[in-house]
């Protein structure tokens, strides 16, 4: 490591950390987004990324290469969510009892793997990581150095599908019927467009971007799976969701904030040497300050239709 | 949400509030009815899963059921006992749900519940019913705070409290966990906990060295929560706001409020589960001494369709399944987890009621075709059964993949495994279709058995004898099945059409 | 063309059939058949089945038996982009449109025209590999432009729908039906929401369509506009095709028998009122909706015992804020409101029900009752809270068996068709649903009823019912404040009219002293801008 000033590295750091912190919360919120824009509310995010993250885990570890794992990450997400959708969309089910059941089912299943593939009980094996992408003209800058010399490249995926999702979103046709689903489904049937269709392709959307968040924390960020690893970010990432207004940019700005909150906790040790004993109190942090944000937005408007299944054959 | 028909309870009968009327009243109501169909029908399904699930890993599914099964049944006071705090957590979950709201984090509830008994019961000293009482009440009061926050913010912020509450139960967990490290551990102990409570604290047990007196709350708390709803003005506000907040409020009733005090009992319940637990049986408080009373108590209103009776009902049955399944894990092997996933399939299928009618419509339609044409309707039966079978087989062969990576052949294992996932896939689709009388699931269990022969050929390949005689099996029957099908009987009545 | 030996028909209905899954049977075994060109007048009560039969032939909804045939060719619909791609269009009588969304883009979902070699011009109807490529939203907005000019409809292709009033919404979805090539169109009740000028301006557009060679179905339930505009009548009753008729052959007395089933009385009978002291006193009243907009600007009410004023008005004009304003609903800015005397501004909906209001509300599902309660938690929805219905300490306790008994009175007095008191209310017709609510309201002894649309969706027997319980309530001394979108409704109940534009009373009238256009024209806001017709955008 490079020695600069103390100060700057630390922001260097912190910016790294959020950065790092944020790739799970963003990617998981975009997908929620797509789920809760064509009118399916999807609290199994949480469910869909210990899914994502275990599947990725042992993906690599039964076939070798973290890119082939993060695949399968992404398609174990999807099927996941494949089930909620047919339970919202197919049988009309409540969303929200259906939610939870797929957080369940991930966090029984997830541990449950983790005694099949591996015998234990608590933490994986571990497995070859995605390699970092190094810029090295960077690595001897100060801050920046710190901050971007060295990253996952699934944070620049993230940078990415950012981009594509408001791309996908305000200007296709595709993202006009997903609009439309959310908001108010019956004029998108009487448009001549499957309203069921929509709403299964937005919500097995939103569980592949939830299987590859979680992916980015087992094989990303660490090299390994350990039990209940998401610890609420997916619940983190909903709220990122409400907070960016169920837009992409929104999504974004709110996954980067509560990952900045994330990051500030291994920030405070660091500063304050005091605090070690509070370890558990900062660790309380992001969530309380979830809350507080939540709590703090005057207005954040949901798609109109959203958690209301669609019935066609009803007398109108 | 379709709550009405399930909500249609005649809940005003004219007789003196009487809990034994309550039930029988419940109990010859078609729509309660219907509702337990819903919530068997969600089991058999859940259980129908994890066996294939079972297959999948390796398991053996016959001794893994008949252990749970005997260990639920011998057992019976610590099934009460493992019921006893799902009951609190239950109708905790059960009671927001009356007033529209979605209490995910009783988790929290229960942990604050639990601090707050163990810090009266050890640091207080009083007299004894004096005390327990005390503790008792005191840990409901901070689940009561730690229910009301999230119920205020809903309220008067519009916050949603599915956030919320989760957010506030993983704090929870972390605050009492910094508890018990620091100011509050017992100092003469490794682990990180509280001291032991009192004797003058402790609930008294009932039978053996499980079951205790909070059992009895649970069971008053249950008649206590029904009569609350059922038959109280709060109660009555409470549904009203819970089914339609603006007509509430045009009738007069204060939405804020009832949301804000829905959440704060709803918060007491879990509390008093907690604080149950410490006095009845931990008997101090020790980090992470729960491991998911919360989502249990979500399992349990969801299943008890959010009725007081039905959540001291899907309760015991959750007890039963971790009674037996502990019981599973020591003599079959099969890791306690398998009950989690147990639980969130039975979740994912009661929120799917209409798949269950479904089948069971389906189970209807195909005993009339078995009375009326006997012959075709058995043999497409057959083909059903095969296409399940395949699916199954499929699964559980592809379970046993690793063991064909470490027989030597990598490359044929992996073609291998990955043609049997596909397979299965095919057969369960054609399963979907055969239910629905769809040609096409013909054609695809035609396919499925093709792919069967030629997993059989590389299994040969392989070297896996068992492969290739359970492919040939199944490949052939398979095939056989169709041929009649389609060369024998051409006039089976495939489609009947609609399955609206 | 149809002068011609055979007769070509756009559309033809043969025995179709349709049963909801509730047990509603809508249409029964109906053959109707439209003929090329001509405007179709499909009339009918609330509830006969003419918007069920026309989403059958939509494709929107699916029937149990029966043949479509479109210009002789037999048709299976499984979506409406079976009837949109051979040219039938709908206009919905609640519109299909996206308030968030723009005019173009409401236009053009489903039919998406995307840059790469597809062009705006050529509709072509878009594939699935194609959903992900760029709108072309230039060439669709040209495009809409060039409609709207065509057809004399002018319209902002940027504008979101929530930013435009609703007769612009209705040009909105006309265009949908241009832009997707329609020439058989279908217009659902589109003048209910519509001014009397609104309206003539339509029929303007319609006359246009029909030059143009276009078929025109008109479902309605007014007796005026088929006979002003279409040239055969079909009238469905219950489900059932009660018979076709050409408009030279028929008068409004026969059409309405037919409708009914029995000769109907056209005005209310009511005899003058006797109004007493003022019991509602609204003065200079400021009201903001939910959404922070000013609805409500300085109105100046009175309204006396035995007297029912009635607020005319197209709605979104403040009605609903006003009306919930004085239930408590929503809180004042500025002004005062007055029960006899006694200022009830501010105070919550269960104090203005203690003080003697009740409050029959505009939607009925959304505030007026909870559907998943029984019908007879209904009836002492609002006064659970008191006694006789909550006993024991601090009146906390209910007692089942008194609403039990006060049910079974209402039942009986307002005579609402019920199997058993304790089946929920959804189980009942709309009709029955909008009398357990007057029932409940009307029997607390209210000094004041809020009335807003209290015969919306009813039928003709419901309504007069209900505006015989309303006038009767009137005699017996209540104040009675209406509100209406039906102007005949506001004309034949009131002893006094109020018009209100954009947030104020722009006038008060007599029934007697006024005719419907003068009305219309206040309700239009052309008092004090004659000139603008756009004024509303």
């Amino acid at each position: 490591m490079q020695t600069g000033d103390p100060m700057l590295e630390l922001m260097g750091w912190l910016l790294k950390a959020t950065l790092q912190m944020a790739t799970p919360l963003v990617l998981t919120a975009l997908g929620g987004m797509f789920s809760e824009r064509t009118g399916v509310v999807n609290i199994g995010l949480e469910g869909m990324m210990l899914v994502g993250a275990f599947s990725a885990v042992a993906g690599t570890y039964y076939v070798g290469s973290p890119w082939l794992g993060l695949i399968i990450a992404v398609i174990a997400g999807g099927a996941l969510a494949g089930a909620h959708a047919i339970v919202c969309v197919k049988f009309k089910g409540n969303h929200i009892v259906s939610g939870t059941g797929i957080i369940l089912f991930g966090l029984g299943s997830t541990t449950l793997g983790l005694q099949v593939v591996w015998g234990k009980q608590g933490l994986s094996d571990s497995v070859e990581r995605i390699p970092e992408v190094v810029i090295p003209q960077l690595r001897d800058v100060p801050m920046l150095g710190t901050a971007f010399g060295s990253l996952s490249p699934i944070i620049y995926f993230m940078f990415i599908i950012t981009a594509l999702s408001w791309y996908v979103l305000y200007r296709t046709p595709f993202g006009l019927r997903m609009r439309a689903a959310g908001e108010d489904p019956s004029t998108l049937d009487a448009a001549g467009v499957s309203v069921e269709w929509t709403r299964i392709v937005g919500v097995v959307l939103s569980g592949a971007l939830a299987g590859l968040g979680g992916a980015y924390l087992s094989i990303g960020f660490e090299n390994a799976f350990g039990k209940g690893m998401t610890a609420g970010k997916g619940f983190i990432a909903l709220a990122a969701l409400i907070f960016g207004n169920w837009t992409p940019i929104g999504c974004f700005l709110a996954g980067l904030f509560f990952g900045f909150v994330t990051g500030l906790q291994f920030i405070f040790p660091i500063l304050i040497p005091e605090l070690v004993t509070l370890t558990n109190l900062v660790k309380i942090l992001p969530y309380a300050l979830v809350i507080v944000a939540l709590a703090g937005i005057r207005r954040s408007i949901p798609p109109k239709g959203i958690a209301v299944p669609y019935e066609k054959e009803v007398r109108v | 949400m379709s709550e009405q028909s399930r909500e249609g309870r005649h809940e005003n009968e004219k007789a003196r509030f009487n809990p034994i009327n309550n039930i029988m009243r419940m109990v010859s109501d078609p729509s309660f009815q219907k509702t337990a169909i819903w919530s068997t029908g969600s089991i058999i399904l859940a259980l129908v899963v994890v066996s294939v699930l079972m297959m999948m890993t390796g398991y053996n599914v016959g001794l893994a059921f008949l252990t749970l099964l005997w260990g639920a049944i011998t057992q019976f006071d610590r099934v009460l006992f493992f019921a006893t705090p799902l009951i609190f957590t239950g109708l905790s979950v059960a009671l927001a749900f009356k007033c529209g709201l979605f209490n995910i984090g009783p988790e929290g509830q229960v942990y604050m519940g639990a601090i707050g008994a163990a810090i009266v019961g050890y640091l207080v000293s009083l007299p004894i019913v004096l005390h327990q009482f005390t503790a008792l009440l005191f840990g409901t009061f901070l689940g009561f705070l730690y229910g009301l926050l999230p119920g205020i913010l809903k309220a008067y912020r519009g916050t949603h409290e599915v956030v919320t509450t989760m957010m506030m139960s993983y704090s929870a967990i972390l605050f009492t966990a910094w508890l018990v490290t620091y100011p509050l551990k017992d100092t003469t102990q490794a682990l990180d906990r509280t001291p032991p409570i009192l004797v003058t604290a402790e609930l008294p047990k009932l039978i053996g060295s499980f079951l205790n007196f909070s059992l009895i709350l649970a069971i008053l708390a249950v008649i206590a929560v029904d009569y609350l709803i059922n038959k109280t003005v709060l109660g009555y506000e409470m549904r009203a706001v819970g089914q339609n907040p603006d007509a509430a409020e045009t009738a007069g009733i204060n939405p804020k409020k009832n949301i804000a005090l829905a959440l704060g009992i709803a918060g007491a319940l879990a509390g008093m589960g907690g604080s149950g637990e410490i006095l009845g049986y931990h008997h101090l408080f020790q980090d992470n001494w729960s491991v998911g009373l919360g989502w249990d108590g979500i399992t349990v209103a969801v299943l008890g369709n959010n009725n007081p009776w039905g959540v001291l009902a899907a309760a015991i049955f959750f007890g039963a399944l971790r009674a037996g399944g502990l019981q599973m894990q020591r003599i079959a092997g099969v890791p306690l987890e398998m009950v989690r996933v147990i639980q969130g399939l039975i979740v994912l299928f009661v929120a799917a009621p209409r798949a269950i009618d479904w089948l069971s419509k389906r189970g209807v339609d195909y005993a009339t075709w078995l009375k009326t044409d006997r012959v075709p309707a058995s043999v497409h039966l057959a083909t059903s059964f095969m296409a399940g079978a395949s699916a199954i087989v499929c699964l559980s062969v592809f379970g046993s993949y690793s063991a064909m990576i470490e027989a030597g052949i990598p490359g044929v294992g992996g073609i291998v495994a990955l043609l049997l996932f596909l397979t299965s896939l095919v057969s369960i689709y054609a399963l979907i279709e055969l239910l629905m009388r769809k040609p096409r699931g013909l054609r695809l269990v035609a396919f499925a058995a093709i792919v069967w022969l030629l997993v059989a050929a590389l299994g040969y390949i392989a070297g896996s004898m068992l492969i290739v005689w359970q492919s040939l099996v199944i490949g052939m029957v398979s095939f056989l099945l169709v041929v009649l099908v389609e060369r024998v009987f051409p006039e089976t009545p495939l489609d009947l059409g609609g399955d609206n | 063309m149809p002068q011609g030996g055979l007769t070509i028909y756009a559309v033809e209905l043969e025995n179709i059939s349709k049963t909801f899954p509730g047990g509603v049977e809508a249409n029964k075994n109906i053959t109707l058949r439209i003929r090329e060109g001509e405007v179709h007048g499909l009339l009918g009560e609330n509830g006969a089945g003419k918007s069920t039969l026309m989403n059958i032939l939509y494709g929107f909804l699916s029937k149990d038996t029966g043949r479509i045939l479109i210009r002789g060719e037999e048709v299976e619909l499984q979506s409406p982009q079976d009837a949109i791609l051979r040219g039938v269009g709908m206009v919905h009588q609640h519109f299909k449109l996206i308030p968030p969304l723009t005019v173009t883009e409401n236009v053009i979902l489903g039919l998406e025209p995307v840059l790469k070699r597809l062009r705006a011009e050529r509709l072509v109807e878009t594939k699935h590999f194609s959903s992900l490529l760029p709108i072309d939203f230039r060439g669709a907005a040209d495009r809409i432009r060039r409609i709207a000019e065509e057809n004399g409809l002018h319209i902002d292709p940027d504008a979101k729908i929530q930013d435009i009033s609703v007769g612009l919404q209705q040009r909105v979805e006309i265009i949908k039906t241009l832009y997707r090539n329609a020439d058989i169109v279908i217009l659902d009740e589109p003048t209910s929401v519509l001014t009397p000028q609104e309206v003539d301006d339509l029929f303007v557009t319609l006359e246009k369509f029909k030059e143009a060679g276009r078929t025109i179905i008109l479902i309605t339930h007014k007796l005026r506009e088929p006979m002003v505009l279409a040239d055969r009548i079909s009238v469905l009753r219950d489900g059932e095709l009660i018979g076709t008729v050409n408009k030279e052959d028929t008068s409004p007395e026969e059409l309405a028998r037919m409708m009914v089933g029995r000769p109907v009385v056209f005005r209310v009978e009511k005899g003058p009122a006797n109004p007493g002291g003022v019991v509602l006193a609204i003065k200079d009243l400021t009201v903001q909706d939910k959404r922070g907009i000013t609805a409500v600007r300085g109105i100046n009410l009175e309204v006396k015992a035995g007297e029912i004023l009635g607020i005319a008005g197209v709605e979104g004009n403040g009605q609903t804020e006003l009306v919930e304003a004085i239930a408590g609903l929503l809180k004042s800015r500025e002004g005062n409101i007055l029960l006899n005397g006694k200022d009830i501004t501010g105070l919550d909906p269960r104090e203005v029900r203690e003080a003697g209001v009740s409050h029959i509300p505009e939607d009925r599902h959304r505030r007026g009752l909870i559907l998943g309660f029984t019908i007879a938690e209904n009836s002492t929805l609002g006064r659970h809270h008191r006694a006789p219905f909550a006993m024991g300490p601090g009146r906390q306790v209910l007692d089942l068996s008194e609403a039990d008994g006060i049910t079974e009175a209402l039942v009986d007095t307002y005579s609402i068709k019920v199997s058993d008191i304790h089946s929920l209310a959804s189980t009942l017709s709309g009709g029955n649903q909008q009398k357990v609510i007057v029932a409940r309201e009307l029997s607390a002894n209210p000094k004041l009823i809020l009335a807003a649309q209290p015969t919306r969706g009813l039928d003709v027997g419901a309504t007069e019912y209900i505006h015989n319980v309303l006038v009767s309530m009137r005699d017996e001394g209540a104040a009675i404040l209406l509100v209406s979108a039906e102007l005949d409704e506001i004309m034949s109940v009131s002893d006094r009219i109020a018009v209100i534009f954009d947030g104020q009373i722009v006038a008060v009238k007599e029934p007697e002293a006024t005719t419907a256009e003068e009305l219309g024209l206040l309700m239009a806001g052309h008092k004090q801008d004659q000139s603008s017709a756009e004024a509303v955008v």
